[in-house]
Protein backbone atom coordinates (compact mmCIF):
# COMPACT_ATOMS: atom_id res chain seq x y z
CA UNK A 1 0.00 0.00 0.00
CA UNK A 2 1.53 3.24 -1.10
CA UNK A 3 1.61 6.15 1.22
CA UNK A 4 0.31 9.59 0.33
CA UNK A 5 3.87 10.72 0.01
CA UNK A 6 4.43 8.23 -2.76
CA UNK A 7 1.71 9.93 -4.76
CA UNK A 8 2.95 13.45 -4.15
CA UNK A 9 4.74 13.88 -7.44
CA UNK A 10 2.04 12.34 -9.55
CA UNK A 11 -0.57 14.44 -7.79
CA UNK A 12 1.33 17.55 -8.72
CA UNK A 13 1.80 16.41 -12.30
CA UNK A 14 -1.58 14.85 -12.91
CA UNK A 15 -3.07 17.75 -14.82
CA UNK A 16 -0.12 17.89 -17.18
CA UNK A 17 -1.63 14.81 -18.73
CA UNK A 18 1.66 13.04 -18.90
CA UNK A 19 1.11 10.23 -16.46
CA UNK A 20 0.83 6.76 -17.84
CA UNK A 21 -2.51 5.06 -17.81
CA UNK A 22 -1.38 2.86 -14.97
CA UNK A 23 -0.18 5.83 -12.95
CA UNK A 24 -3.46 7.60 -13.49
CA UNK A 25 -5.49 4.63 -12.45
CA UNK A 26 -3.40 4.06 -9.38
CA UNK A 27 -3.66 7.69 -8.43
CA UNK A 28 -7.40 7.81 -8.95
CA UNK A 29 -7.83 4.76 -6.83
CA UNK A 30 -5.82 6.38 -4.06
CA UNK A 31 -7.67 9.66 -4.32
CA UNK A 32 -10.99 7.90 -3.93
CA UNK A 33 -9.78 6.52 -0.65
CA UNK A 34 -7.85 9.50 0.61
CA UNK A 35 -9.70 12.72 1.13
CA UNK A 36 -6.66 14.87 1.79
CA UNK A 37 -5.04 13.79 -1.47
CA UNK A 38 -8.34 14.39 -3.22
CA UNK A 39 -8.34 17.93 -1.91
CA UNK A 40 -4.77 18.39 -2.92
CA UNK A 41 -5.55 17.24 -6.42
CA UNK A 42 -8.40 19.71 -6.61
CA UNK A 43 -6.07 22.40 -5.35
CA UNK A 44 -3.65 21.71 -8.15
CA UNK A 45 -6.45 21.89 -10.64
CA UNK A 46 -7.51 25.31 -9.40
CA UNK A 47 -3.97 26.55 -9.14
CA UNK A 48 -2.89 25.41 -12.57
CA UNK A 49 -6.04 26.66 -14.20
CA UNK A 50 -5.54 30.02 -12.59
CA UNK A 51 -1.96 30.30 -13.72
CA UNK A 52 -2.80 29.49 -17.31
CA UNK A 53 -4.02 32.98 -17.94
CA UNK A 54 -1.43 34.88 -16.06
CA UNK A 55 -0.22 36.43 -19.26
CA UNK A 56 0.44 40.15 -19.20
CA UNK A 57 0.83 42.47 -22.10
CA UNK A 58 4.17 44.17 -22.41
CA UNK A 59 4.13 47.95 -22.57
CA UNK A 60 3.75 49.23 -26.08
CA UNK A 61 6.95 51.17 -25.82
CA UNK A 62 9.05 48.10 -25.13
CA UNK A 63 9.52 47.00 -28.71
CA UNK A 64 10.85 50.37 -29.80
CA UNK A 65 13.12 50.54 -26.79
CA UNK A 66 14.63 47.18 -27.58
CA UNK A 67 15.25 48.15 -31.17
CA UNK A 68 16.70 51.46 -30.15
CA UNK A 69 18.98 49.81 -27.61
CA UNK A 70 20.15 47.27 -30.14
CA UNK A 71 21.35 50.09 -32.34
CA UNK A 72 23.63 51.14 -29.54
CA UNK A 73 25.30 47.80 -29.43
CA UNK A 74 28.67 48.22 -30.98
CA UNK A 75 29.25 46.15 -34.02
CA UNK A 76 31.30 43.24 -32.96
CA UNK A 77 34.69 43.32 -34.41
CA UNK A 78 36.57 40.29 -35.35
CA UNK A 79 37.94 39.31 -32.10
CA UNK A 80 41.47 39.15 -33.22
CA UNK A 81 41.43 42.40 -35.06
CA UNK A 82 44.17 44.05 -33.18
CA UNK A 83 44.25 47.63 -34.39
CA UNK A 84 40.65 48.41 -33.84
CA UNK A 85 40.57 46.42 -30.68
CA UNK A 86 43.17 48.67 -29.26
CA UNK A 87 41.45 51.83 -30.12
CA UNK A 88 38.13 50.71 -28.89
CA UNK A 89 39.13 49.08 -25.73
CA UNK A 90 37.13 50.84 -23.14
CA UNK A 91 36.66 48.20 -20.59
CA UNK A 92 38.78 45.40 -19.45
CA UNK A 93 37.84 41.94 -18.55
CA UNK A 94 39.55 39.20 -16.80
CA UNK A 95 40.95 37.31 -19.65
CA UNK A 96 42.22 33.90 -19.34
CA UNK A 97 43.95 32.05 -21.99
CA UNK A 98 43.73 28.38 -21.80
CA UNK A 99 46.09 26.88 -24.16
CA UNK A 100 45.14 23.36 -24.65
CA UNK A 101 47.61 21.45 -26.61
CA UNK A 102 47.18 18.27 -28.47
CA UNK A 103 44.62 16.19 -26.82
CA UNK A 104 43.52 16.97 -23.37
CA UNK A 105 45.72 14.25 -22.17
CA UNK A 106 48.68 16.13 -23.46
CA UNK A 107 48.21 18.83 -21.00
CA UNK A 108 50.96 18.60 -18.61
CA UNK A 109 50.41 21.23 -16.14
CA UNK A 110 49.03 24.61 -16.15
CA UNK A 111 47.66 27.00 -13.71
CA UNK A 112 44.96 29.30 -14.63
CA UNK A 113 44.10 32.23 -12.64
CA UNK A 114 43.32 35.77 -12.94
CA UNK A 115 42.51 38.93 -11.23
CA UNK A 116 39.22 40.54 -10.78
CA UNK A 117 38.47 43.12 -13.31
CA UNK A 118 35.93 45.78 -13.59
CA UNK A 119 33.72 46.32 -16.53
CA UNK A 120 33.89 50.03 -16.22
CA UNK A 121 37.58 50.36 -16.52
CA UNK A 122 38.65 53.18 -18.63
CA UNK A 123 40.60 52.84 -21.76
CA UNK A 124 43.62 54.10 -19.95
CA UNK A 125 43.56 51.31 -17.52
CA UNK A 126 42.41 48.82 -20.06
CA UNK A 127 44.48 45.86 -20.85
CA UNK A 128 46.13 45.43 -24.13
CA UNK A 129 47.00 42.13 -25.41
CA UNK A 130 49.29 41.02 -28.06
CA UNK A 131 49.94 37.56 -29.10
CA UNK A 132 52.68 36.46 -31.25
CA UNK A 133 51.31 33.97 -33.64
CA UNK A 134 53.09 30.84 -32.97
CA UNK A 135 52.91 28.44 -30.18
CA UNK A 136 53.98 24.93 -29.88
CA UNK A 137 51.44 22.25 -29.71
CA UNK A 138 53.54 20.49 -27.20
CA UNK A 139 54.23 23.43 -25.04
CA UNK A 140 53.22 23.22 -21.49
CA UNK A 141 51.98 26.31 -20.01
CA UNK A 142 51.49 27.70 -16.68
CA UNK A 143 49.08 30.48 -16.38
CA UNK A 144 49.60 31.70 -12.98
CA UNK A 145 48.41 34.62 -11.08
CA UNK A 146 48.07 35.86 -7.65
CA UNK A 147 44.87 34.06 -7.01
CA UNK A 148 46.35 30.71 -6.62
CA UNK A 149 43.08 29.23 -5.57
CA UNK A 150 42.07 29.29 -9.15
CA UNK A 151 44.25 26.64 -10.44
CA UNK A 152 44.32 24.05 -13.05
CA UNK A 153 46.49 21.21 -12.37
CA UNK A 154 46.74 18.47 -14.83
CA UNK A 155 49.45 16.06 -14.13
CA UNK A 156 49.13 13.69 -17.00
CA UNK A 157 51.95 13.75 -19.43
CA UNK A 158 51.32 12.40 -22.81
CA UNK A 159 53.73 9.91 -24.06
CA UNK A 160 53.52 11.66 -27.36
CA UNK A 161 54.77 14.82 -25.90
CA UNK A 162 58.24 14.87 -27.17
CA UNK A 163 58.92 18.50 -26.97
CA UNK A 164 61.07 19.58 -24.17
CA UNK A 165 59.99 22.69 -22.54
CA UNK A 166 62.37 24.24 -20.24
CA UNK A 167 61.36 26.19 -17.34
CA UNK A 168 61.96 29.79 -17.73
CA UNK A 169 60.84 32.76 -15.95
CA UNK A 170 61.31 36.19 -17.20
CA UNK A 171 62.08 38.97 -14.82
CA UNK A 172 58.63 40.28 -15.38
CA UNK A 173 57.12 37.01 -14.50
CA UNK A 174 59.04 37.00 -11.35
CA UNK A 175 57.92 40.41 -10.63
CA UNK A 176 54.35 39.55 -11.28
CA UNK A 177 54.66 36.56 -9.10
CA UNK A 178 56.09 38.57 -6.34
CA UNK A 179 52.90 40.46 -6.12
CA UNK A 180 50.82 37.46 -5.71
CA UNK A 181 49.41 38.64 -2.46
CA UNK A 182 47.07 41.05 -4.10
CA UNK A 183 44.21 38.78 -4.85
CA UNK A 184 40.82 40.18 -5.54
CA UNK A 185 42.17 43.43 -6.62
CA UNK A 186 40.52 45.56 -9.16
CA UNK A 187 41.52 45.45 -12.72
CA UNK A 188 44.28 47.91 -12.80
CA UNK A 189 46.24 46.07 -10.23
CA UNK A 190 45.86 42.77 -11.89
CA UNK A 191 48.68 40.50 -12.41
CA UNK A 192 48.70 37.30 -14.23
CA UNK A 193 51.63 35.54 -15.53
CA UNK A 194 52.21 32.67 -17.72
CA UNK A 195 55.27 30.70 -17.35
CA UNK A 196 56.60 27.65 -18.92
CA UNK A 197 57.37 24.65 -16.91
CA UNK A 198 59.41 21.70 -17.68
CA UNK A 199 57.48 18.64 -18.52
CA UNK A 200 60.39 16.43 -17.95
CA UNK A 201 60.01 15.10 -21.41
CA UNK A 202 62.77 15.02 -23.89
CA UNK A 203 63.81 16.17 -27.27
CA UNK A 204 63.81 19.30 -29.18
CA UNK A 205 63.21 22.08 -26.81
CA UNK A 206 62.46 24.98 -28.93
CA UNK A 207 61.75 27.59 -26.43
CA UNK A 208 63.07 30.91 -26.95
CA UNK A 209 63.53 33.43 -24.34
CA UNK A 210 60.66 35.73 -24.16
CA UNK A 211 61.41 39.29 -24.13
CA UNK A 212 61.65 41.11 -20.92
CA UNK A 213 61.30 44.47 -22.41
CA UNK A 214 60.67 47.49 -20.40
CA UNK A 215 57.32 49.10 -20.22
CA UNK A 216 57.88 51.68 -22.93
CA UNK A 217 59.30 49.05 -25.20
CA UNK A 218 56.39 46.84 -24.60
CA UNK A 219 53.97 49.55 -25.44
CA UNK A 220 55.83 50.20 -28.58
CA UNK A 221 55.65 46.59 -29.45
CA UNK A 222 51.97 46.59 -28.92
CA UNK A 223 51.60 49.59 -31.15
CA UNK A 224 53.53 47.87 -33.83
CA UNK A 225 51.53 44.76 -33.52
CA UNK A 226 48.40 46.71 -33.82
CA UNK A 227 49.21 47.63 -37.34
CA UNK A 228 49.64 44.14 -38.49
CA UNK A 229 46.99 42.03 -40.01
CA UNK A 230 45.21 39.41 -38.10
CA UNK A 231 46.96 36.75 -39.99
CA UNK A 232 49.92 35.39 -38.30
CA UNK A 233 53.05 36.92 -39.38
CA UNK A 234 55.23 35.08 -37.09
CA UNK A 235 57.32 37.20 -34.91
CA UNK A 236 60.84 36.72 -33.89
CA UNK A 237 60.23 35.08 -30.62
CA UNK A 238 56.99 33.37 -31.18
CA UNK A 239 56.01 34.77 -27.91
CA UNK A 240 52.61 35.52 -26.73
CA UNK A 241 52.42 38.46 -24.54
CA UNK A 242 49.63 40.15 -22.91
CA UNK A 243 50.29 43.35 -21.25
CA UNK A 244 48.20 45.45 -19.08
CA UNK A 245 48.96 48.95 -20.04
CA UNK A 246 48.84 50.11 -16.52
CA UNK A 247 51.30 52.47 -15.09
CA UNK A 248 53.14 49.87 -13.12
CA UNK A 249 54.68 46.63 -14.03
CA UNK A 250 52.99 45.05 -11.09
CA UNK A 251 49.67 45.69 -12.63
CA UNK A 252 50.42 43.92 -15.82
CA UNK A 253 48.77 40.94 -17.18
CA UNK A 254 51.22 39.10 -19.23
CA UNK A 255 51.06 35.85 -21.02
CA UNK A 256 53.97 34.42 -22.78
CA UNK A 257 54.09 31.39 -24.88
CA UNK A 258 57.24 30.51 -26.62
CA UNK A 259 57.06 28.39 -29.61
CA UNK A 260 59.01 29.23 -32.69
CA UNK A 261 57.96 26.33 -34.79
CA UNK A 262 54.31 26.32 -34.84
CA UNK A 263 52.96 28.59 -37.46
CA UNK A 264 49.39 27.85 -36.78
CA UNK A 265 47.28 30.84 -36.44
CA UNK A 266 46.98 32.15 -33.04
CA UNK A 267 44.85 34.99 -31.91
CA UNK A 268 46.74 38.09 -32.56
CA UNK A 269 45.04 39.79 -29.81
CA UNK A 270 42.00 39.61 -27.74
CA UNK A 271 40.10 42.77 -27.32
CA UNK A 272 39.65 43.05 -23.65
CA UNK A 273 36.36 44.67 -23.81
CA UNK A 274 34.09 43.95 -20.96
CA UNK A 275 32.41 41.14 -22.74
CA UNK A 276 35.29 38.84 -23.31
CA UNK A 277 36.10 36.87 -20.34
CA UNK A 278 37.88 33.86 -21.49
CA UNK A 279 39.81 32.64 -24.39
CA UNK A 280 40.52 29.06 -25.03
CA UNK A 281 42.94 27.94 -27.61
CA UNK A 282 42.70 24.31 -28.25
CA UNK A 283 44.96 22.43 -30.54
CA UNK A 284 44.11 19.06 -31.81
CA UNK A 285 41.09 19.04 -29.65
CA UNK A 286 37.68 19.63 -30.91
CA UNK A 287 35.72 21.51 -28.36
CA UNK A 288 32.63 21.42 -30.44
CA UNK A 289 29.73 22.34 -28.33
CA UNK A 290 31.35 25.32 -26.81
CA UNK A 291 29.57 28.24 -28.16
CA UNK A 292 31.95 30.90 -29.08
CA UNK A 293 31.88 34.54 -29.70
CA UNK A 294 34.22 34.58 -32.62
CA UNK A 295 33.49 31.52 -34.61
CA UNK A 296 34.57 33.02 -37.86
CA UNK A 297 38.17 32.66 -37.05
CA UNK A 298 39.59 30.26 -39.56
CA UNK A 299 42.68 28.49 -38.51
CA UNK A 300 45.13 27.24 -41.05
CA UNK A 301 45.78 24.34 -38.81
CA UNK A 302 42.56 22.47 -38.89
CA UNK A 303 43.30 21.06 -35.51
CA UNK A 304 43.47 24.42 -33.89
CA UNK A 305 40.46 25.93 -32.32
CA UNK A 306 40.18 29.33 -30.87
CA UNK A 307 37.47 30.33 -28.60
CA UNK A 308 36.83 33.69 -27.21
CA UNK A 309 34.09 33.22 -24.81
CA UNK A 310 31.80 35.87 -23.67
CA UNK A 311 30.96 36.21 -20.06
CA UNK A 312 27.71 34.54 -20.58
CA UNK A 313 26.50 32.09 -18.07
CA UNK A 314 25.05 29.91 -20.77
CA UNK A 315 28.26 29.81 -22.69
CA UNK A 316 30.32 29.14 -19.64
CA UNK A 317 28.01 26.40 -18.56
CA UNK A 318 28.44 24.98 -21.99
CA UNK A 319 32.17 25.03 -21.56
CA UNK A 320 31.91 23.36 -18.26
CA UNK A 321 29.66 20.64 -19.57
CA UNK A 322 31.80 20.09 -22.59
CA UNK A 323 35.00 19.91 -20.68
CA UNK A 324 33.41 17.67 -18.13
CA UNK A 325 32.38 15.35 -20.89
CA UNK A 326 35.98 15.22 -21.92
CA UNK A 327 37.08 14.18 -18.51
CA UNK A 328 37.85 17.50 -17.01
CA UNK A 329 36.38 18.64 -13.83
CA UNK A 330 35.42 22.23 -13.77
CA UNK A 331 35.64 23.15 -10.19
CA UNK A 332 34.88 26.76 -10.30
CA UNK A 333 33.91 29.52 -12.57
CA UNK A 334 34.69 32.54 -10.59
CA UNK A 335 35.45 32.87 -6.96
CA UNK A 336 33.88 29.55 -6.37
CA UNK A 337 30.60 30.57 -7.87
CA UNK A 338 29.36 28.66 -10.81
CA UNK A 339 26.93 31.32 -11.67
CA UNK A 340 28.16 34.56 -13.06
CA UNK A 341 25.96 37.53 -13.18
CA UNK A 342 25.40 38.66 -16.73
CA UNK A 343 26.42 42.14 -15.82
CA UNK A 344 29.74 40.97 -14.59
CA UNK A 345 32.75 41.30 -16.78
CA UNK A 346 34.54 38.76 -14.76
CA UNK A 347 34.73 35.15 -15.49
CA UNK A 348 37.14 32.43 -14.91
CA UNK A 349 36.96 28.81 -15.55
CA UNK A 350 38.97 26.47 -13.51
CA UNK A 351 39.39 23.08 -14.91
CA UNK A 352 41.24 20.10 -13.76
CA UNK A 353 41.66 16.69 -15.09
CA UNK A 354 39.82 14.10 -13.13
CA UNK B 1 6.81 34.35 -43.02
CA UNK B 2 10.50 33.91 -43.35
CA UNK B 3 11.94 30.75 -41.88
CA UNK B 4 13.44 31.33 -38.48
CA UNK B 5 16.74 29.85 -39.55
CA UNK B 6 16.83 32.34 -42.40
CA UNK B 7 16.18 35.15 -39.98
CA UNK B 8 19.02 33.97 -37.79
CA UNK B 9 21.37 33.95 -40.71
CA UNK B 10 20.24 37.41 -41.67
CA UNK B 11 20.84 38.68 -38.16
CA UNK B 12 24.28 37.17 -38.24
CA UNK B 13 24.85 39.22 -41.35
CA UNK B 14 23.77 42.32 -39.52
CA UNK B 15 20.22 42.59 -40.76
CA UNK B 16 18.34 44.74 -38.27
CA UNK B 17 15.02 44.03 -39.87
CA UNK B 18 15.49 40.33 -39.26
CA UNK B 19 16.40 41.07 -35.68
CA UNK B 20 13.22 43.05 -35.30
CA UNK B 21 11.18 40.14 -36.53
CA UNK B 22 12.76 37.94 -33.93
CA UNK B 23 11.99 40.55 -31.29
CA UNK B 24 8.40 40.59 -32.42
CA UNK B 25 8.20 36.83 -32.27
CA UNK B 26 9.59 36.43 -28.79
CA UNK B 27 9.14 39.66 -26.87
CA UNK B 28 5.78 38.89 -25.38
CA UNK B 29 6.70 35.52 -24.04
CA UNK B 30 9.99 36.70 -22.67
CA UNK B 31 8.37 39.73 -21.13
CA UNK B 32 5.92 37.42 -19.43
CA UNK B 33 8.67 35.20 -18.14
CA UNK B 34 10.45 38.26 -16.83
CA UNK B 35 7.32 39.77 -15.38
CA UNK B 36 6.53 36.66 -13.40
CA UNK B 37 10.07 36.60 -12.20
CA UNK B 38 10.01 40.06 -10.74
CA UNK B 39 6.30 41.01 -10.62
CA UNK B 40 7.34 44.39 -11.78
CA UNK B 41 6.74 45.90 -15.19
CA UNK B 42 9.80 48.09 -15.29
CA UNK B 43 12.18 45.35 -14.27
CA UNK B 44 10.48 42.96 -16.66
CA UNK B 45 11.03 45.39 -19.48
CA UNK B 46 14.66 45.81 -18.53
CA UNK B 47 15.20 42.07 -18.38
CA UNK B 48 13.46 41.59 -21.70
CA UNK B 49 15.58 44.25 -23.32
CA UNK B 50 18.71 42.74 -21.89
CA UNK B 51 17.77 39.33 -23.22
CA UNK B 52 17.42 40.68 -26.74
CA UNK B 53 20.63 42.65 -26.52
CA UNK B 54 22.37 39.51 -25.39
CA UNK B 55 20.87 37.67 -28.32
CA UNK B 56 21.94 40.43 -30.66
CA UNK B 57 25.48 40.42 -29.35
CA UNK B 58 25.81 36.70 -29.16
CA UNK B 59 23.97 35.56 -32.24
CA UNK B 60 27.14 34.54 -33.96
CA UNK B 61 27.83 32.09 -31.22
CA UNK B 62 24.51 30.41 -31.84
CA UNK B 63 25.50 27.36 -33.78
CA UNK B 64 22.08 25.93 -34.27
CA UNK B 65 22.88 22.84 -32.31
CA UNK B 66 19.70 23.53 -30.45
CA UNK B 67 16.66 25.31 -31.74
CA UNK B 68 16.77 29.07 -31.62
CA UNK B 69 13.80 29.17 -29.29
CA UNK B 70 15.57 26.90 -26.83
CA UNK B 71 18.60 29.12 -27.05
CA UNK B 72 16.78 32.38 -26.52
CA UNK B 73 14.63 31.00 -23.73
CA UNK B 74 17.75 29.68 -22.07
CA UNK B 75 19.22 33.14 -22.15
CA UNK B 76 15.99 34.52 -20.80
CA UNK B 77 15.90 31.86 -18.13
CA UNK B 78 19.41 32.66 -17.02
CA UNK B 79 18.64 36.34 -16.85
CA UNK B 80 15.45 35.77 -14.93
CA UNK B 81 17.01 33.40 -12.44
CA UNK B 82 19.92 35.74 -12.04
CA UNK B 83 17.58 38.60 -11.37
CA UNK B 84 15.64 36.51 -8.90
CA UNK B 85 18.79 35.53 -7.08
CA UNK B 86 19.90 39.08 -6.74
CA UNK B 87 16.46 40.07 -5.54
CA UNK B 88 16.32 37.16 -3.18
CA UNK B 89 19.04 38.72 -1.12
CA UNK B 90 16.39 41.03 0.22
CA UNK B 91 13.71 38.45 0.40
CA UNK B 92 13.00 37.44 3.93
CA UNK B 93 10.44 34.88 2.99
CA UNK B 94 12.50 32.50 0.99
CA UNK B 95 15.76 31.03 2.00
CA UNK B 96 17.32 28.66 -0.38
CA UNK B 97 19.18 25.78 1.06
CA UNK B 98 20.63 22.65 -0.35
CA UNK B 99 19.06 19.40 0.54
CA UNK B 100 20.90 16.16 0.95
CA UNK B 101 20.80 15.55 -2.79
CA UNK B 102 22.42 18.85 -3.47
CA UNK B 103 19.22 20.26 -4.89
CA UNK B 104 18.13 23.71 -4.06
CA UNK B 105 15.12 23.83 -1.91
CA UNK B 106 13.33 26.38 0.15
CA UNK B 107 13.41 26.54 3.85
CA UNK B 108 9.96 26.71 5.16
CA UNK B 109 9.50 29.90 6.98
CA UNK B 110 6.10 30.92 8.07
CA UNK B 111 5.06 34.23 6.73
CA UNK B 112 2.25 35.70 8.68
CA UNK B 113 0.86 37.45 5.68
CA UNK B 114 -0.47 34.06 4.68
CA UNK B 115 -3.15 33.74 7.22
CA UNK B 116 -4.71 30.35 7.65
CA UNK B 117 -8.03 32.05 7.98
CA UNK B 118 -7.74 33.75 4.65
CA UNK B 119 -9.79 32.55 1.81
CA UNK B 120 -9.60 33.70 -1.66
CA UNK B 121 -11.79 35.17 -4.24
CA UNK B 122 -10.45 34.94 -7.71
CA UNK B 123 -8.49 38.15 -7.62
CA UNK B 124 -7.31 37.36 -4.19
CA UNK B 125 -6.22 33.95 -5.26
CA UNK B 126 -4.28 35.47 -8.08
CA UNK B 127 -2.50 37.83 -5.75
CA UNK B 128 -1.74 35.01 -3.39
CA UNK B 129 -0.28 32.97 -6.21
CA UNK B 130 1.86 35.89 -7.23
CA UNK B 131 3.06 36.38 -3.70
CA UNK B 132 3.63 32.69 -3.29
CA UNK B 133 5.68 32.59 -6.48
CA UNK B 134 7.93 35.30 -5.17
CA UNK B 135 8.53 33.26 -2.07
CA UNK B 136 9.80 30.31 -4.05
CA UNK B 137 13.41 29.76 -4.86
CA UNK B 138 14.38 31.19 -8.25
CA UNK B 139 14.64 27.70 -9.71
CA UNK B 140 11.26 26.61 -8.48
CA UNK B 141 9.67 29.84 -9.52
CA UNK B 142 11.12 29.65 -12.95
CA UNK B 143 10.07 26.13 -13.70
CA UNK B 144 6.52 27.09 -12.84
CA UNK B 145 6.79 30.13 -15.06
CA UNK B 146 7.98 27.97 -17.90
CA UNK B 147 5.48 25.20 -17.53
CA UNK B 148 2.37 26.63 -15.97
CA UNK B 149 2.41 30.13 -17.33
CA UNK B 150 4.09 29.67 -20.65
CA UNK B 151 3.07 26.15 -21.46
CA UNK B 152 6.43 24.69 -22.36
CA UNK B 153 6.54 20.93 -22.51
CA UNK B 154 8.73 18.91 -20.19
CA UNK B 155 11.05 18.26 -23.09
CA UNK B 156 11.34 21.93 -23.99
CA UNK B 157 12.02 22.81 -20.39
CA UNK B 158 14.61 20.08 -20.20
CA UNK B 159 16.38 21.58 -23.18
CA UNK B 160 16.15 25.11 -21.90
CA UNK B 161 17.37 24.21 -18.44
CA UNK B 162 19.66 21.47 -19.62
CA UNK B 163 18.15 18.97 -17.31
CA UNK B 164 16.93 15.46 -17.71
CA UNK B 165 13.23 15.25 -18.29
CA UNK B 166 12.84 13.28 -15.10
CA UNK B 167 14.52 16.03 -13.17
CA UNK B 168 12.19 18.55 -14.76
CA UNK B 169 9.21 16.56 -13.60
CA UNK B 170 10.41 16.14 -10.06
CA UNK B 171 11.47 19.75 -9.78
CA UNK B 172 8.16 20.91 -11.18
CA UNK B 173 6.24 18.71 -8.79
CA UNK B 174 8.22 20.00 -5.85
CA UNK B 175 7.80 23.58 -6.98
CA UNK B 176 4.06 23.23 -7.28
CA UNK B 177 3.80 21.51 -3.95
CA UNK B 178 5.86 24.25 -2.40
CA UNK B 179 3.69 26.90 -3.96
CA UNK B 180 0.55 25.32 -2.63
CA UNK B 181 2.15 25.02 0.74
CA UNK B 182 3.20 28.65 0.79
CA UNK B 183 -0.11 29.96 -0.43
CA UNK B 184 -2.00 28.08 2.17
CA UNK B 185 0.58 28.19 4.86
CA UNK B 186 0.04 24.52 5.24
CA UNK B 187 -3.54 24.97 6.30
CA UNK B 188 -5.08 25.08 2.97
CA UNK B 189 -6.80 21.79 3.15
CA UNK B 190 -8.39 22.46 6.46
CA UNK B 191 -9.78 25.85 5.68
CA UNK B 192 -9.51 27.06 2.20
CA UNK B 193 -9.81 24.47 -0.42
CA UNK B 194 -13.54 24.72 -0.85
CA UNK B 195 -13.38 28.47 -0.86
CA UNK B 196 -10.85 28.52 -3.62
CA UNK B 197 -12.96 26.23 -5.65
CA UNK B 198 -15.99 28.35 -5.04
CA UNK B 199 -14.12 31.48 -5.95
CA UNK B 200 -13.15 30.01 -9.23
CA UNK B 201 -16.54 28.71 -10.07
CA UNK B 202 -18.15 32.00 -9.28
CA UNK B 203 -15.82 33.92 -11.48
Amino acid sequence: MKTCEAFAENLALFYDGTLTKEQQEELMQHVEECSSCARLLETYRVLLHEMEDFAVEPPESMHAKIMEASKQVPVKRKIFDLPRAFTTMAAAAAVVFLIINGTFGDLSKFYLSDNKTAANSTADSGQNATMAPAFDAKTDINLKSKESALAIDEKTNSSEDTTAVTKQESPKNKKAGSNSDQGNTPIDSSSTKLEKKSTGSSAHGQNKETTGSSEPEKKSEIANSSTSTQQNESTDTGALQQDNAGSQNESKIMYQITSPEDKAECPKTVPLSGSFALVIVAKGTDLTGIQIMAPNREAEDENAFYYAVNNDETLLTNIKDTLKAKGFEVTSFYNGAEYIEPSSAEALVVIEKK
Amino acid sequence: MVEESTLIQQIKNGDEHAFEQIVTLYEKKIYNMAYRTCQNGQDAMDITQEVFLRVFRSIKSFKEESSFSTWIYRIATNMCIDFARRSAKNNTISLTVYDEDGNMTDMEIADETYSPEAYFEKEELRREIEKGLMALSPEHRHIIILRDMNGFSYLEIAEILKLEEGTVKSRLARARAKLVSIITNGNFFKENQSNISEGRRNS
